[in-house]
């Protein structure tokens, strides 16, 4: 990396801390990190210096809705603040920049957010403000924990579902889903199970899958680098409601003869739309000559995706595979803090009247000064 | 490439010599000196041969991996039968075996300057990489732009969709393009998969040729709308209107994708 | 915006300890667009220490809900105000 990272060191010393505040989806999540001055490297790590999310979590069958979720965030925002400060043992005169996510999201529970962000860098002295997408959050913190270089990155989430890989420093998307994202599919399929919310959704399904051992024959709907999932959930949904809605109908496994499960229904639904995630990442590295893939975001800490997604590269010649753990996998704010004070050091920042939030906000809009390779 | 591979393909194809030309998502792609049978006197290349093999997924559930191969395997064959009938460009069919899933086909394309075959993609790379930015744009790309986009004009004309549309999925035989890898190819005469094709197309362009992929993109669909215009009688002007008013909502859904949980 | 004028209007006046507080105040608010600017229209300011919030709208139905959210959003800055403000040189416990 030839990019210079330290035109805007504070005079005299040798390190940046970013606070990062995160609250764009039922994660709300605030993290310190602290860079020491020259190039990350794996001789130079970022370090984090704390990392807190309180997950709203709803009852059984039902979603999280924006104006409740805002609420959320708003009860918790400021003692989480102060508990990521108190952990990392700093003042608030030790803060280079505050960042917040800016987008994609909700919008309320994004708001309710940036109202603090803003709030407090100016009772501050006016620390600067950063505006972080929430994607390259993911992409940046992902890449700093595993070391991956350049990977083709998958980003498998609640809201998202993208194959990225870099070029000309941008993030470009070179596969995505066409309807609706992963995560969101696994939360609305327990929904219709009423499995619970708590710890989430995707993980209960998680859990169910290993038990399950009939596999149910669904549509597999990869086009290209992109996928569409809205009709195997019409699909699974569809008979899910005839197997517990008020006339249960049973349905046989056509091999066993043995009755099929919910364990089932999430081991099937899993087993399908990993395939295509599987498949449509190995497409963009044959297509972009990779052999490096990272998982991030909260579908990234299903075990048997990763599982899935080594046995694919295992067949690729040198191929590797990152992921991370659900620290920072799942939504939380030290990625913001990371990705933001990464935009901080090549001179981006926030006016305050700049810093609205945006439902919307893609990851290719984002031009990335850090890299120049 | 591993090991296990190598081992699985001569398993199949045992004292034919192979050499790699690419590993795909579904396949693996060798050239071969060796034809499975008798020369074909119409093949372009009379001293290479290529052989796709379609080796099964250890991530895959053992009943969808099955059906995944077999159901491309015969998908594609019968696909580029139809494409060779209709003097669409794309390799001929030299031989199928459906159960080991390996086709054999006519090889097409030739090496570029540095070595990579001559993909629409890799030379818009090479050009890209080795060149002026005026030769990425110069009269002999945008006839190749536009012969591809006639070429995906013929396809739909015919109520045929690729699936996997990519500027990897795009040979240049003499700057000829010809279409390859239909493991994703269907039929249908609705807009919306013709428009779905093209969407892929404009987002690979995108993000794989960045710098200049909305001039690429307008040559590749004037091409398409040149090539509609000539079958007319057949309905091609209609046809051409539908597809790209669809095609326009497609692109919204795309930014319009609500990024929520 | 100032030339709309719209028929119900409400002004909310929020007094806090200095007039730094109610100039952050207003400032927090600003940035934000309203959702239905044909509908209803807000305007941020202060004087001294009094945050100054200036509502108008089509209906006082959507007065209400403007208000609502506007309220919600001053006590996210009071309460950041009570813990932070003037807190930067020291640490937490």
């Amino acid at each position: 990396m030839t990019v210079d990272l330290d035109q805007y060191v504070k005079p005299g010393k040798g390190h940046y801390i970013a606070l990062g505040l995160e609250g764009s989806a039922n994660k709300l999540g605030v993290g310190v990190i602290k860079h020491n001055i020259g190039p990350l490297s794996q001789t130079n790590r970022a370090e984090v210096l704390s990392n807190i999310r309180d997950t709203y979590v709803t009852p059984p069958g039902e979603g999280f809705l924006p104006r409740d979720t805002a609420r959320h965030h708003r009860n918790w925002v400021v003692r989480i603040i102060k508990k990521a400060l108190i952990e990392a043992n700093i003042k608030g005169t030790d803060i280079d920049c505050i960042c917040f996510t800016q987008g994609p999201g909700m919008g309320a529970p994004l708001q309710s957010v940036v109202i603090a962000a803003r709030t407090l860098a100016q009772l501050w002295n006016n620390i600067p403000l950063v505006g972080v997408n929430h994607c390259i959050g993911h992409i940046e913190m992902g890449r700093e924990i595993t070391g991956a270089d350049n990977p083709v990155v998958l980003y498998v989430s609640g809201g998202n579902t993208q194959v990225i890989a870099y070029s000309k420093q941008r993030y470009r998307i070179f596969g995505e889903t066409l309807d609706i994202a992963i995560g969101n599919c696994l939360d609305r399929f327990a929904r219709t199970l009423k499995i619970p919310n708590e710890p989430a959704p995707g993980y209960n399904i998680e859990q169910m899958a290993k038990k399950g051992k009939h596999l149910i024959n669904l549509p597999y709907t990869v086009k290209g680098m992109d996928m569409s999932m809205s009709g195997i959930l019409g699909y699974i949904d569809q008979l899910a409601n005839d197997m517990f809605g008020k006339q249960p109908k049973k349905v046989i496994d056509e091999v066993s003869g043995e009755p099929i499960t919910p364990e089932d229904l999430c081991f099937s639904l899993q087993e399908i739309l990993f395939s295509m995630l599987v498949e449509i990442t190995e497409r963009a590295l044959a297509h972009v000559n990779s052999n490096q893939v990272l998982i991030v975001g909260g579908v990234g800490s299903n075990e048997r995706l990763q599982e899935m997604m080594k046995l694919m590269i295992q067949d690729r010649k040198n191929g590797q595979i990152y992921a991370t753990d659900e620290r920072f996998c799942i939504d939380n704010g030290i990625m913001i803090a990371h990705a933001g004070l990464l935009s901080y050091r090549t001179g981006q920042t926030n006016l305050i009247n700049d810093t609205v939030c945006t439902q919307r906000f893609r990851t290719d809009e984002v031009f990335i000064k850090w890299r120049d390779d | 490439m591993t090991d296990r591979l190598v081992k699985e393909i001569e398993g199949h194809l045992p004292h034919i010599p192979l050499e790699i030309v690419s590993q795909g998502a579904e396949a693996l792609v060798f050239q071969t000196s060796t034809h499975p049978y008798i020369d074909d006197p119409y093949l372009k290349n009379q001293k290479k041969y290529i052989v796709k093999f379609r080796p099964s997924k250890p991530y895959r559930h053992p009943i969808i991996d099955a059906s995944i191969n077999k159901t491309r395997t015969i998908g594609e064959a019968k696909f580029m039968t139809k494409l060779n009938k209709l003097g669409i460009n794309s390799p001929s069919i030299i031989s199928v075996d459906y159960s080991k899933a390996i086709i054999w086909m006519e090889f097409l394309g030739s090496e570029l300057t540095n070595g990579d075959i001559s993909s629409f993609k890799n030379w818009l790379w090479y050009l890209e990489r080795n060149e002026s930015e005026a030769k990425c744009v110069d009269e002999q790309v945008e006839q190749v732009c536009k012969k591809v986009g006639e070429l995906i004009g013929k396809l739909h004309m015919n109520d045929m969709i690729h699936g996997d549309l990519t500027s990897s999925n795009i040979i240049l035989q003499d700057f000829e393009p010809a279409l390859i890898d239909f493991g994703l190819s269907s039929y249908s005469g609705l807009a919306e998969d013709k428009a779905v094709d093209l969407y892929v197309l404009e987002r690979a362009i995108l993000s794989t040729h960045s710098v200049f992929s909305d001039t690429y993109n307008g040559w590749l669909l004037e091409g398409y709308g040149s090539i509609h215009k000539q079958y007319s009688k057949q309905g091609g002007t209609k046809k051409y209107a539908e597809t790209i008013k669809k095609l326009e909502d497609v692109r919204l859904r795309g930014r319009k994708r609500s990024m929520l949980g | 915006m100032d030339s709309i004028t719209l028929p119900y209007s409400l002004q909310l006046e929020v007094p806090f300890e200095t007039a730094k507080q109610a100039i952050i105040a207003a400032s927090t608010l600003s940035p934000d667009p309203i959702l239905k600017p044909n509908e209803v229209s807000v305007n941020y300011k202060s004087d001294e220490n009094k945050l100054i919030c200036q509502f108008q709208a089509v209906s006082d139905r959507v007065i209400r809900v403007a208000v609502s959210n506007v309220i919600e959003n001053i006590k996210t800055i009071i309460e950041c105000i009570d813990e932070f403000d003037g807190k930067e040189d020291q640490y937490f416990n």
